[in-house]
């Protein structure tokens, strides 16, 4: 079982998870993410953008990024633009004897920056909670199960 | 390039987990300090804060911190409780 948790600063379920985005880190780098059943693809937010993964604001300007490359996205939030890039995803049990379970390689989205999306948290979305029973209790309990 | 080893110990959940303790310890003080700004937390103190995060960033930097590596950063809002994302 791997477990989310609540924060009494914030209204919606998070979960640590590592990341591994081969051009810009060469390593795993923990995110925490709000589970997001209304999303159709991972995201990561400026914010985690340039404090877990180090990649610098000018990099975040979408007129840098290969057209190729580039996803407009619509949302709640409003329509920005994502650079898709390779990723890879662990998620830790609760009970440390067992292994991380690792995801099959996909993409994550990596949103430009705005002025109205800097604070936002980075959000887990359904090409990586197609892979799990997603269990919610009110706000005491979120857990994943792989399936 | 293979997928790098994963276990527990790195990323180090036990030091994602104290960072958020600190948070949310000290979070409702650095609401009254710092409302709707990017707080920069090194060794549990306040070294930088700006409302725009690219200039933090700058600004960290032009300390010779990494933002990555040195500090730890979270958005210090009155607004978190009402997102529609």
């Amino acid at each position: 079982m791997i477990s989310g948790f609540w924060s009494p600063r914030f209204p919606l379920p998070l979960i640590r998870v590592a990341v591994w985005i081969e051009e810009f880190v060469p390593t795993w780098t923990l995110i925490t993410f709000v589970l997001d059943t209304g999303a159709t693809h991972t995201s990561i937010h400026p914010l985690d953008a340039t404090r877990r993964l180090g990649i610098a604001p000018a990099s975040l300007d979408a007129t840098t990024w290969p057209g190729e490359r580039v996803a407009p996205t619509s949302g709640g939030g409003g329509g920005v633009n994502y650079l898709e890039t390779p990723a890879s995803f662990g998620l830790f049990h609760d009970e440390p004897a067992i292994p991380p379970e690792l995801l099959p390689p996909m993409s994550v989205k990596i949103a430009e920056m705005t002025r109205d999306n800097q604070g936002i948290p980075s959000l887990l979305g359904w090409d990586v909670l197609q892979y799990f029973r997603v269990t919610m209790e009110g706000r005491t309990r979120v857990t994943l199960d792989r399936i | 390039m293979g997928v790098p080893q994963l276990d527990r110990t790195f990323p180090d959940l036990k030091e994602a987990e104290s960072i958020q303790r600190f948070w949310e310890v000290h979070y409702d003080d650095l609401l009254k300090r710092y409302p709707e700004q990017f707080v920069a937390v090194r060794d549990d103190k306040v070294v930088a804060a700006n409302p725009d995060l690219a200039l933090l960033i700058y600004h960290l930097r032009d300390m010779g911190l990494d933002a990555r590596a040195d500090v730890a950063i979270e958005f210090v809002t009155a607004r978190a409780k009402s997102l529609l994302l």
